[in-house]
């Protein structure tokens, strides 16, 4: 493993029952900040627990720091931090005093000390940090999660859905300590719905879909690839306007995506000067039109509707 | 594995965990309510040279009725106890949170299982013992106390090692508070009352019953005590007839049969997949 | 746990126990290990008794009993080795005694008669004087009620102490 390169996951399968959670993930993770984005259902939080050796893979293999996920899980979370989406803590106990207790399992010489600079570093070192975990508000448990994480300046922080259950302010501070704890030299692994936010700390993207990565790579280079000219109509009925739009010569593509279709076009404005008419050509009721921008998700809904496995 | 101030800490908040209020309160006041239905008033008469035997025989059976009285609502207390501490946490997502602490999974199984074992264990000694030596106190009777109680230690420490490891196996099988709670409350009172079916009932099958789990340990102890009659529960010839070995082990074995599998698999198997 | 003792074991009215033969001008010591239970009988002699023995108070009932004549030297101690009763006796007979201490009461029996006999040692108690027979178990009730109070009040009180103000 080189020493850009984190953890590397490879061909790893997993199936709860009949459902393939992962059919053959592979992905890598480097130094920096990782986005693992998909949607619902995608094999994001199984990939999670299954680094952290809460599942074992059924074939493949999945390597962090240089060690197997399942067989040295023990050494392995020595040297990681993880951050829930719902974290869970011993709620009679105070802030702090939590925080040492999982200092003193990490075997760190001074819990006290390390526990109130984790704290100050996500500016969580007011009195709160004395009262118990019971009467702490999500934002507040949310913070403290992080803290947890971070203590003992682990290799690799995880964080599953971060921002998940705070407010839009709260999300906007926890993507500014992101970038701030980036800037300091922390690694992350992020899994993570809200592809906006994503964008604003990824270096690498992972991008999931049904238990397999469908991209991945720099989230810069991968942006770039992203051609303009991306359309997400809403057209009732819309099974007779996509042989139209098929036929039409400034269309790429039509993928349907849950109630919209997405159009990729050769020729944006060509595509718009025609829509119309076709629409009522299909007598159809064209209830939305959005062009798709340069980003991250429409990167993924690309990815997602061309079903690509690179 | 040797326990350093770390563990010793996560032992401590696991068991503030698991008996945080009303609990406590409620262990306390249920083991009071059963002990004191049993006190047996202190009023004997011997010869002096036959008087520490006859005090033998009183504090024996003062043990021993306590014991058989809290063991049923003991049984299915720890049960419950043992239920919420893995199936709630695995529920709430505490588990998932201890399991990704650098701590091994062996560690975290000994530490929820004992939090609510050893405290359990401890609260009905001490209180169980403080009740017989309040009741029996006189010169002659302390270090009889002393000698029966250090022998009902090991067997209420026994039968609850059962319940405990009954109720994890149940709990980490069905991974739910509720079902894993009930479950364990039917089982408890179940096991409980097939030791009490008479043979005048079932016929000589029921001979085989004090070889149940809920019998077993208080026949074990009342080997030890030099009793050969056990009160309250059905005889058999059965019970006359196998030696004292035989129920230590069948105790030992009840203990660990359960525990030892559920060890096992979480230690090795066990996986969040929610 | 108060009303709990009405259902836990009393104290028995008559408690009566058969020891072993006294040879002839031999002395026998018998230990009566009693708890604080207030006044009451000791009987020698007695096999069964059904009925007040006396001194007891209650409505006066004939008294049936099965006995056996012996003439003893007798000798009752209480548990600070205080002589409460020292006189030659023929069985059957009662002794008053206040068991106002919990400890070893000391009965000396000598057989002064012509054939070695078993002579039967009680108990006995009249229909009043219930607190102190049930002495220990009052005692421990209150004990325990109390314990338990003061940790329902502690944790309560924490509980409540404790709660913290969500922020905002």
């Amino acid at each position: 493993m080189t020493a850009n390169i984190l953890g590397e996951f490879e061909g790893v399968v997993k199936r709860f029952k009949e459902i393939g959670a992962l059919n053959g993930l592979t992905f890598k993770i480097y130094k920096g900040v990782n986005g693992l984005i998909g949607p619902n259902g995608a094999g994001k939080t199984t990939t999670i627990r299954l680094s952290l050796g809460l599942i074992k893979p059924d074939t493949g293999s999945a390597t962090l720091l240089g060690f197997d996920c399942w067989k040295q899980s023990l050494d392995l979370r020595q040297r990681i931090g993880i951050l829930y989406e719902k974290p869970a803590f011993y709620d009679h106990l105070s802030g702090l005093d939590h925080l040492k207790l999982m200092a003193k399992l990490k075997k760190l010489s001074d819990p006290l000390g390390e526990s109130k600079q984790v704290l100050k570093l996500v500016d969580f070192d007011n009195e709160a940090q004395y009262r118990r975990i019971s009467g702490y508000s999500a934002g507040m448990r949310q913070r403290l999660g992080l803290a947890h994480a971070l203590l003992g300046q682990p290799e690799l922080i995880i964080l599953d859905e971060p921002t998940s259950n705070l407010d839009p302010l709260g999300r906007a501070q926890v993507i500014e300590l992101l970038n701030t704890l980036k800037k300091r030299g922390f690694s992350f692994l992020i899994s993570s719905h809200i592809l906006s936010e994503l964008e604003k700390v990824c270096d690498h993207v992972i991008l999931m879909n049904g238990g397999i990565a469908v991209r991945q790579g720099m989230l810069a280079s991968l942006l770039s690839e992203v051609p303009s000219g991306i359309f997400r109509i809403k057209v009732h009925p819309n099974e007779p306007i996509v042989d139209l739009l098929k036929q039409e010569e400034s269309v790429k593509s039509v993928t349907p995506v849950e109630n919209y279709l997405i159009v990729i076009t050769y020729n944006a404005h060509k595509f718009q000067q025609r829509l119309p008419f076709l629409v009522a050509r299909a007598n159809a009721f064209l209830e939305e039109v959005k062009m798709e921008g340069n980003d991250l998700e429409s990167l993924f809904k690309i990815a997602v509707a061309q079903g690509d496995k690179r | 594995m040797w326990p350093n101030n770390a563990l010793i800490d996560l032992f401590k908040a696991e068991i503030q965990k698991a008996w945080s209020f009303p609990i406590l309160e409620i262990a306390v006041g249920l083991i009071a309510f059963t002990t004191i239905a049993n006190i047996h008033v202190l009023l004997n008469i011997s010869t002096q040279t036959g008087l520490l035997a006859s005090f033998s025989i009183l504090i024996s059976d003062s043990f021993f009725d306590s014991l058989y009285s809290q063991m049923l609502f003991l049984s299915i207390f720890c049960g419950v106890l043992v239920s919420l501490s893995f199936a709630r946490d695995y529920e709430q997502g505490f588990m998932q949170t201890l399991l990704s602490s650098p701590v091994s999974r062996s560690v975290v199984f000994l530490v929820k299982f004992f939090a609510v074992i050893l405290p359990l264990t401890i609260l009905t000694w001490v209180m169980t013992t403080s009740i017989v030596f309040l009741n029996f106190y006189s010169g002659s009777s302390v270090m009889v106390v002393i000698e029966k109680a250090l022998w009902a230690l090991p067997v209420i420490f026994i039968a609850l090692m059962f319940c405990g490891g009954f109720a994890a196996f149940i709990s980490l099988s069905l991974k739910r508070t509720i079902p894993s709670v009930l479950t364990v409350v039917l089982a408890g009172f179940s096991i409980w009352y097939i030791s009490t079916v008479t043979s005048d009932v079932v016929g000589n099958i029921a001979n085989y019953f004090i070889l149940t789990p809920f019998p077993v340990p208080l026949i074990a102890l009342s080997r030890v005590f030099g009793r050969v009659v056990t009160p309250f529960i059905s005889l058999g010839d059965f019970e006359y007839v196998l030696p004292t070995w035989v129920f230590w082990v069948l105790s030992v074995f009840y203990a660990l049969v359960f525990l030892v599998p559920v060890y096992v698999y979480f230690t090795r198997r066990f996986e969040i997949r929610e | 746990m108060l009303f709990l003792n009405a259902s836990s074991e009393h104290v028995p009215r008559s408690y009566i126990y058969t020891l072993g033969e006294i040879p002839v001008n031999v002395t026998h010591v018998y230990v009566v290990s009693i708890a604080p239970v207030g006044p009451g009988n000791i009987s020698v002699g007695y096999f069964r008794i059904t009925g007040n023995a006396p001194g007891l108070g209650g409505p006066p009932s004939e008294l049936f009993a099965e006995s056996v004549v012996l003439p003893l030297h007798l000798l009752i101690t209480d548990p600070a080795n205080r002589t409460l009763f020292n006189a030659d006796i023929v069985t059957p007979d009662f002794f008053a005694v206040d068991f106002n201490t919990r400890g070893d009461y000391l009965v000396y029996l000598t057989n002064n008669g012509n054939k070695s006999e078993s002579i039967p040692i009680g108990v006995q108690f009249g229909e009043g004087n219930l607190q102190n027979r049930e002495f220990d178990k009052y005692m421990l009730s209150v004990t325990l009620t109390l314990i338990g109070v003061i940790l329902i009040v502690v944790g309560v009180v924490k509980k409540l102490v404790a709660k913290p103000v969500l922020s905002c």
